[in-house]
Parts: C-alpha cells; sequence; structure tokens
C-alpha cells in the first residue's frame, strides 16, 4: 500500500475531536482526560489523530508538500493507538495507526529520514539491536539461569527477550525473574542467546518496512528452529508486533505468542505457582500501550468501504491484554491496586514509543511525567508496569524530576509474593 | 500568505512553538466536513495558525492582525466549517492552551472556564459537586464558551437547562480592535454571577439569537450557570457506548412513550412540559437511532425495503423520551403520575427503557454528553432544522414539510437511508419553544451527495419561509442572512451597523456576521423556483 491508497479513508475523518480526549463515558476530571499525546503536547490540530489524518490527505492530494516540518510533526507520536481507539468508539471506516504507520514509510519514501532514526536503523544492520549493543552480549542476561539453547536443542516455550531487557542492566532483574518465574512453574523454556535479534516491529514504526520484513524472516526462523508450540516475550511492543505487524506482512508466526503477564496468570489459576508471601503495598497499574490496545490481534484487510466491514474484523483496542496484569496483581496478597484514571484501552501512553523515545527524548519525558503524575494521584506508593520501553521512560523521568513515586515491573512483584528472591535463590513457588 | 513581519510579530509575542504557516499544518484546519453547505469538504486555508495561552496574548494577535490588515478568526474544538474560516486570508486562532476552569463558585451556582474547557471536562467536575452544565447536542466534545457566546447552543436538556444563550453571564470579551470588555457584573468588580449587570449587558450584541459565530472579535473567558444534578458524585459506567452498564441514579428513570399521531405527540409532550418535567425531554427517530447502532446493516437492501421494519418505524415515528432525575421518591412519584396521565390520555404507550435494556446506555450517554459521537458513524451529519413556539405548529411542519424533504433527499441518494420517520425533537426555554431537527447523515467524500444536501437547504429554506418557522441551519451563512434579513426586521443590515462600530477594520472574520450573497435557486425546478420566489415576496412584504 502506498499512502495515496489511504486517501478514502483518510478523507472519512469528520473533525469531531474525539480522538483527543478519553471516551467521554470515561472521563473523570478536567486533569486526566486528555488521551493524545501528542497534541497534549504541541496543540496544533495536526498533532491529533485526526489532523494527521488531514494532514496526509492534503499531502497526497497535493494541496502541500512533505517538508522537514511535517515530517516532525509526523514523528512526534508516539504511535501509541489511543487515537485510533477513541476514534472507533463511533467510526467504522478507517483505522488510524494504519495510516500513520503508512505516513512514516512515506517519509522514508521519500527521503524524509529522522536522524535518530536512521542511527537506530544502522545499529540495527551492524548490531541487530536498535540501541547499537554488540550482538556478541545479547545472551549475558541469561547467564546462569539454565535456559535451553534453541539454536542446537528443542524447548516448549521460546523465550524471546527483546532489545531493551537484553542490554538494558537496570532491567535484567525482570527479564532473568520472569524466566525463573517460568521455570518455577514448570516450563521447559529455551532462548536464541546471542543468536536472538530484534523483532523488527520497532523500525517497522519508523517507515523502514523492507527492513522490518527481514527480521520477521529472522525470528520465524528461530521459532522454527526452536520446535517450541509457545512464545513468551517480556516486551510488550515485540508481543504487539508478533500479534499485529507479523500477520500484517504475512508472517504469521507458527506459534501461541504469549506475553509474561497472560503466562504467569495461567500458571496462577492453574496453581502452578503460588502467590504465598504478602507484599503489602498500595499500586497502580500502567496499561503499556504495545501490551493493551496495540496488541489486539490482525484482523485481515477488508477491500471496500470499510463502513461495511463486520465488527469481528475491527480493531477497536478492546481486546488488548488488560485483565491478565490485573489478575496478577489481585491474587497478590496483600496487595491493592487503586487505579488511575485513564486505564486499559484508552490509558495514556508512557512516551518511548514510535521512536520518540530516541529523536525528541523531552517529549517523551514530558509524557511520562504526565502519566507519573496521574499516578500519584491515586494514591498509591508505586507504579507497576509490564514493558521495558515503559520502564525505563518512567525511571528516566523519575530521575530527572525527583517525583517520589517506586516503579516495579509486574514480574518483581510476582517474584517477592512466590518467593524467589534475587538471583540464584530457590523457588518455594510450586 | 502572512506578511514576514507580521509573523514575525505573533512569533516574538506568542513564541515560536504557537505559530505556523507551514502549510500541511493549515490545511488540517481547512479540512471541515461537517455543518457545511459548501460542497467542497475544504475550506479556505487560514494563513497561519496561532495558538494563544492567555487573554494578553489574544490580544497581541488582534491587534497584529489590524496593524496588518488581516482578518483572523478564533476556534474552539472546530468541529464544523463554522469555526473555520470563511474566505481567504484569515489567521486562524486556535484556542486550544486556553483551557481552564476558573472557578467552580458552587454557593452562586456558577462555573467560570477559558474558550477550550471541554463540555465533558467541565461536566465531570462539576458532577464531582452536584451540578450539571447544559449539553449541546454535540455532546461532550464542545466549547460551552464557544457555544454560550458565538452560537446557537439547544439540545435536549432544554426543558431543564434552557440553551446557550440563556447560562451565560459575565463575559471577558477581545473586542475586534483589541480592546477587552467585560460584560455583566464582571465590569463592576462583582464577580460574574450576572450577565446582565450592574455593567454592561450587551448580551444581544454579544451574540443575539444565533451567533456571532466569530465575527466581532473573541470571547476569552464566560461564566456559565450551574444546575442541580441530584445524582451520584461519580459517574462513570462500564462501557464506551451501547454496552454502557451503569444504574440509574436514585430517583432517576427513562421513559418512552409511543403516540398515534402527531396531534397526540404534540399535545401530551406539551402538558408534560408545562409542569416543568424531564430533566431530558426529546423525541428521536427510530431510523437516525437504528443508523447510530447499525449504519452498515442499514445499507443492507434487503433490510431497507423489509416491510416489518418499516412499519415498526412508522409505529414509532410520534415517540417521545423522558429522562427523569429527581430528588425524592415523592417528585419521582409525581413525574411519573403526570407523565402516565398524559401518555393515556392521549392513547400512547409508555414503556420504561430500562425494561427493554435500552435505559442504561441512553440516560448515560445523553447525561454525560458520551453519546452524540454516532452522529459521525455514517460520514458527517447535517441536521436542518425549525423551531417555533408551538409544539403542535413545529409538528405541523416536521410531519408535512421536513420529513417529505428527507424521504426526497434519500430517494435521490443523497443522504443516508435512515428509514426517514422523523429526526428530533425538544423543548426550549423550560417548554415555551418547539425546537425540531431532521437528521441528515451523508458521506461528505461524495460530491453527489454534498451537492444535494446543498440542494436540500434551499428546499428547507422555502419550507422555513412556508410554515412562518424561525430557520437555523447551518450558522449565519451570507447567503441564508442575505435571504431571510428582510423578512425579519432587516437583522442583516443591524448586524452590518454593529460591525462597522465594533469593527471598523474589518478585522474579525465576517463571513458568518456581514458578508452577503444572494440565495442561490437553481437547483430548484423552474416551478419550485416560481414557488420559491413567490413565499419569499409574501414574507419580505408582510403577507405572510
Ligand atoms: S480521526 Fe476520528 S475522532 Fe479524530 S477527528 Fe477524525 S473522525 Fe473524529
Ligand atoms: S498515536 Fe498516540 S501520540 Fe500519535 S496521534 Fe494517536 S494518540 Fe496521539
Amino acid at each position: 500500500m502506498a499512502l495515496s491508497d489511504y486517501a478514502r479513508d483518510m478523507a472519512g475523518c469528520s473533525r469531531n475531536s474525539y480522538c483527543k480526549f478519553v471516551p467521554w463515558n470515561k472521563a473523570k476530571s478536567w486533569r486526566f482526560s486528555n488521551l493524545c499525546p501528542s497534541i497534549t503536547r504541541f496543540n496544533f490540530h495536526a498533532y491529533s489523530g485526526g489532523g494527521r489524518l488531514n494532514m496526509g490527505l492534503s499531502l497526497v492530494q497535493g494541496r502541500s508538500e512533505l517538508t522537514d516540518g511535517v515530517a516532525e510533526i509526523i514523528y512526534r507520536c508516539q504511535l501509541c493507538g489511543a487515537c485510533d481507539m477513541a476514534c472507533k468508539v463511533f467510526k467504522d471506516d478507517f483505522d488510524i495507526t494504519d495510516i500513520l504507520l503508512e505516513m512514516r514509510t512515506h517519509c522514508v519514501e521519500q527521503g524524509q529520514f529522522n536522524p535518530e532514526h536512521m542511527f537506530m536503523l544502522d545499529n540495527l544492520k551492524k548490531e541487530g539491536n536498535v540501541l547499537g549493543e554488540p550482538k556478541a552480549e545479547r545472551g549475558d542476561w541469561a547467564e546462569g539461569l539454565g535456559l535451553k539453547d534453541i539454536n542446537t536443542e528443542k524447548a516448549d516455550v521460546l523465550f524471546h527477550a527483546g532489545c531493551r531487557y537484553a542490554y538494558d542492566k537496570d532491567l535484567w532483574g525482570v527479564v532473568r525473574g520472569a524466566v525463573r518465574l517460568m521455570q518455577a512453574a514448570g516450563a521447559d523454556v529455551g532462548t536464541a542467546g546471542n543468536a536472538e535479534a530484534c523483532c523488527g516491529g520497532r523500525i517497522y514504526e519508523l517507515g523502514f518496512r523492507g527492513e522490518a520484513m527481514n527480521y520477521a524472516d529472522d525470528m520465524l526462523s528461530r521459532i522454527d528452529a526452536s520446535g517450541a508450540s509457545t512464545l513468551v516475550t517480556c516486551c510488550s511492543d515485540g508481543y504487539a508486533h508478533l500479534r499485529y505487524l507479523y500477520p500484517r506482512m504475512g508472517k504469521t508466526p507458527p506459534v501461541e505468542v504469549l506475553h509474561i503477564t497472560e503466562f504467569l496468570s495461567r500458571k496462577i489459576a492453574e496453581g502452578r505457582l503460588r502467590m504465598r508471601n504478602e507484599v503489602p503495598m498500595v499500586v497502580t497499574y500502567h496499561d503499556p500501550c504495545h501490551l493493551g490496545r496495540m496488541s489486539e490481534s490482525y484482523r485481515g484487510e477488508w477491500e471496500g468501504d470499510k463502513l461495511d466491514r463486520p465488527m469481528a474484523m475491527k480493531r477497536t483496542g478492546k481486546q488488548g491484554c488488560y485483565e491478565p496484569p490485573r489478575e496478577i496483581l489481585g491474587s497478590i496478597p496483600g496487595l491493592r491496586l487503586v487505579e488511575m484514571e485513564r486505564i486499559r484501552e484508552y490509558a495514556w501512553c508512557c512516551g518511548a514509543g514510535g521512536g520518540v523515545l530516541e529523536a525528541y527524548p523531552d517529549f517523551s519525558s514530558w509524557t511520562a511525567m504526565e502519566r507519573l503524575e496521574e499516578a500519584q494521584s491515586t494514591g498509591a506508593e508505586a507504579l507497576v508496569t509490564a514493558c521495558p520501553w515503559c520502564e525505563r521512560s518512567f525511571k528516566d523521568a523519575l530521575s530527572t524530576n525527583g517525583t517520589r513515586l517506586e516503579l516495579y515491573d509486574l514480574t518483581e512483584l510476582v517474584l517477592q509474593a512466590a518467593g524467589i528472591q534475587g538471583e540464584g535463590g530457590d523457588s518455594d513457588a510450586a | 500568505m502572512l506578511p514576514e513581519e507580521a509573523y514575525k510579530e505573533l512569533q516574538d509575542a506568542l513564541g515560536p512553538e504557537n505559530i505556523s504557516d507551514e502549510p500541511a499544518l493549515l490545511d488540517a484546519y481547512a479540512w471541515q466536513p461537517a455543518f457545511s453547505i459548501n460542497p467542497d469538504v475544504w475550506t479556505p486555508r487560514p494563513i497561519a495558525v496561532a495558538l494563544p495561552g492567555s487573554t494578553e496574548d489574544v490580544v497581541a494577535i488582534v491587534r497584529i492582525c489590524n496593524k496588518h490588515g488581516l482578518k483572523y478568526k478564533a476556534m474552539c474544538l472546530g468541529w464544523g466549517a463554522h469555526a473555520a474560516p470563511g474566505c481567504e486570508g484569515v489567521v486562524q486562532i486556535d484556542l486550544r492552551r486556553m483551557d481552564r476552569i476558573l472557578e467552580i463558585d458552587e454557593k452562586n451556582m456558577y462555573v467560570v472556564v477559558e474558550p477550550f474547557a471541554v463540555a465533558g471536562q467541565i461536566n465531570a467536575e462539576a458532577k464531582k459537586l452536584g451540578f450539571s452544565t447544559h449539553m449541546i447536542s454535540a455532546g461532550a466534545s464542545h466549547s460551552p464558551l464557544a457555544s454560550s457566546t458565538s452560537g446557537w447552543g439547544c439540545c435536549w436538556d432544554g426543558v431543564s437547562m434552557s440553551w446557550s444563550s440563556r447560562n451565560v453571564m459575565g463575559v471577558e470579551w477581545v473586542l475586534p480592535t483589541g480592546d477587552v470588555l467585560r460584560l455583566g457584573s464582571l465590569d463592576s468588580g462583582l464577580g460574574w454571577f450576572s450577565g446582565d449587570g450592574p455593567g454592561p449587558s450587551l448580551r444581544g450584541i454579544m451574540r443575539g439569537r444565533g451567533g456571532a459565530f466569530g465575527g466581532l472579535g473573541v470571547f476569552t473567558r464566560c461564566a456559565l450557570k450551574l444546575y442541580h444534578w441530584p445524582g451520584p458524585t461519580e459517574n462513570v459506567p462500564d462501557g464506551l457506548l451501547w454496552d454502557t452498564h451503569k444504574e440509574l441514579p436514585e430517583n432517576s428513570r427513562a421513559y418512552i412513550a409511543l403516540f398515534g399521531d402527531e396531534r397526540a405527540l404534540a399535545d401530551a409532550t406539551q402538558e408534560v412540559a408545562n409542569e416543568g418535567i424531564g430533566y431530558h425531554s426529546f423525541g428521536v427517530g427510530l431510523g437516525n437511532f437504528l443508523s447510530g447502532i447499525w449504519p452498515h446493516l442499514m445499507r443492507n437492501e434487503a433490510f431497507r425495503k423489509a416491510e416489518w421494519l418499516r412499519k415498526i418505524v412508522d409505529v414509532m415515528q410520534f415517540n417521545w423520551m423522558w429522562l427523569l432525575c429527581a430528588n425524592s421518591p415523592g417528585e419521582l412519584e409525581f413525574q411519573e403520575m403526570v407523565i402516565r396521565k398524559e401518555v393515556a390520555e392521549h392513547g400512547g404507550v409508555l414503556i420504561d427503557m430500562e425494561q427493554i435494556g435500552l435505559g442504561q446506555p441512553l440516560f448515560w450517554g445523553w447525561v454525560l454528553g458520551s453519546f452524540m459521537g454516532v452522529a459521525t458513524r455514517c460520514g458527517v451529519i447535517g441536521t436542518m432544522w425549525g423551531q417555533d413556539e408551538v409544539q403542535h405548529a413545529m409538528m405541523e411542519e416536521r410531519v408535512h414539510g421536513g420529513e417529505p424533504i428527507k424521504a426526497s433527499g434519500v430517494e435521490r441518494g443523497f443522504v443516508e437511508n435512515d428509514l426517514p420517520g422523523s429526526g428530533f425533537h425538544f423543548f426550549l426555554e423550560e417548554g415555551i419553544v418547539s425546537h425540531y431537527e431532521e437528521v441528515l447523515w451523508y458521506d461528505h467524500r461524495d460530491r453527489k451527495a454534498t451537492q444535494g444536501v446543498r440542494d436540500m437547504v434551499a428546499e428547507y429554506t422555502m419550507m422555513n419561509i412556508d410554515y412562518c418557522m424561525e430557520s437555523g441551519f447551518v450558522a449565519g451563512e451570507p447567503e441564508l442572512r442575505t435571504l431571510y434579513g428582510p423578512m425579519e426586521h432587516n437583522f442583516h443590515e443591524w448586524q452590518k451597523k454593529i460591525k462597522g462600530v465594533l469593527d471598523p477594520g474589518d478585522s474579525s472574520d465576517p463571513t458568518l456576521y456581514s458578508t452577503e450573497q444572494e440565495f442561490d435557486l437553481s437547483s430548484l425546478s423552474p416551478a419550485e423556483q416560481a414557488r420559491a420566489r413567490r413565499l419569499i415576496e409574501e414574507k419580505r412584504s408582510g403577507n405572510r
């Protein structure tokens, strides 16, 4: 598809601004009723989901040109999917997220590259990850965990660490803990070690679609080699890409794809993991965009007027992964969850997505701070999330701002509740 | 093109991040499919967009525009062509950064807001304190300041909360010259509690009947009336639309009544309104309703032609809904007793909507204003409307005037076939004014549809003249104003005089306030044109 193929869809915007706010049934306050970080931060209508469509239509109709300034507007967006969700409370006949993705591909095709994004692409080409870390160190995080190496042996479960977890040492406790929990629950887990590479989703979002295809092929070959029936990842980004972008590229993974929260909630429900320790804490939970609304599975393409599209083929954001994290939190003794105002499919983004963290760190940080304020307003002592990009974004924002709020990945709380303490600790979970 | 010097001055005044003349960004302001009688969806592209953050910023923009001979047009949420520039060479003032709720005065029951404080936000805050504000039929995504100071502003809560022109109190107004005027008690340093004094009222000049639609400067703050909300302070239901689930508040009910004919409906509903009953009180077309739920199904030829469905729509054509929010069981009992009596006496059938599973989504959808997005489900919505002080006359116009035009528009393929039978209908002014809108749903991407809707406007206009109804239509379109002015005490001439005094530089976009243009009858058949000319002549000469 080319951007011009979306001309009719872009022209479908009725300019009613629903994409800027939480669905109005859910508005609890003035302070936390905005939904789109981009329009909330930059204010010009063109920064909203609808405004982006209007601008895209102007481009394809030749009314205006793709300048540096326009490309900047296009990339100052987390691709968080909130506008798509809010619009689709009412509208059936276009998918904003798909159009925003296409606009980025259009930028790349027109030679409008963002330098930071080019840097990410170069990193990926050289080292197989967008962070530019050495390929030879990708598997270091798993040292001593006794994971199967799927390059040489088969495993029931293939664990995909993802770029951020593989290299961000601050977050290794999460990813190592996740593996320990899986093992404690009796799973036969393998990983690709240094042979693991980026899933390619992030560069797809940056507009480099051809490259993303290569990384999808690479992922599928690893899945094939592993002999696994299930792929588990802690990375919400990767999870969403495997569920949506991969099938959209014609690369449907031949395995069940689970986020770690789904895996753990199942095991807790089955009694394979017992939450035996009290974690006396009041927490609030941040729904990562890519675990929530953006993870909704691919529903196929619809030819013709999308108003006639069956509802089963419409991604609304409602089918994201919202319950498993809450079920886990609900199963932890002594822990109390207090919800923020913007949750589930209408959650506010952490700020990191869509290449914003790399290209516009101030905007990313501003977006994260908005969320931290919302978290604080609940009275919770800790903010819990389930995505390395969210955690990085919040960690960075907290470090610059001095806000007093504990930050946890959900896995860390499960480790405490299950009694799996620190590195190498024995499990009394099962 | 914005002169370089003017751009520089705006940049200095607002900061570089709050002004842009990037063509693609400007085009995002020129895409206006709704509430337009222009068959082209693109409206004139502004020459720049400015984002003021304060009244002082607005003053600076207005002064810079005056200095450089530029026009400007302010907008808030921007849903509809009336928010956009109507002519070339206009600086669009996007008031988005002025979005605060400044004060909620519980004792005197008003809320002070900036332009971009959104209805859904204001209501969320007000309800926490036991109050509601009037919500126009655009729903929660609208600016109450814009509606109150600048254009129309009615809806189904009119029976209890009147309409926007009645709800505005103190106002802060940046005149077209850049001077700041404060209306009502505000000017006397006494606060916001009254729009009519002590201090200058000028409400009639500020917005008159329908509003100046950006032709008389920029409104930067105003106070709005708060009404009592007897429901809970926490009002967040499960679900987003039809899946909405939340118990109705104590002493609240949602009823629909079906009547056999227009007369029975008009008599019964007027009687109930006379008793001051109803939190919301309105009728809505079943076809509109079904289209909001299943737009794709309504396009299905077999379904549309189903006789049984047509019969159901016909049976439900004369319907009326009441959302009741009483303060006590006794008050609720009284309200229900009156409604039951009137419905029974007029041969109607009363249905408790909770019994048929629609009570909760409809109650909360209307009370929270979250429902109106369905209006954009089939493309855009246009409404053709009229208003009368007598509910019976309004019904007459609706049944014999408006509905046949709608049906003919459907027949000609201009608007979606939503099994036309009735549109929406409600009271204003605590029941002493009746208001009816024929709903047109159409795909604005289809030139035949947008052109057709324009033709239908001509037909509805003639209908309103024929029935001696007050006409609203879209906004103050130049051709409609030029047509109606001579019939209505030459109001258009008065507007031009006001404009001349307040805006000597003609800087505030005059399109929807003082520009004139001949009404184009060419889309009508020769016979209709002859009839139209006769009607216009009769009305202008006072013989009608
Ligand atoms: S994208 Fe959707 S919600 Fe946003 S303005 Fe357009 S129609 Fe409305
Ligand atoms: S994807 Fe997110 S940041 Fe981008 S326009 Fe939509 S709501 Fe805004």
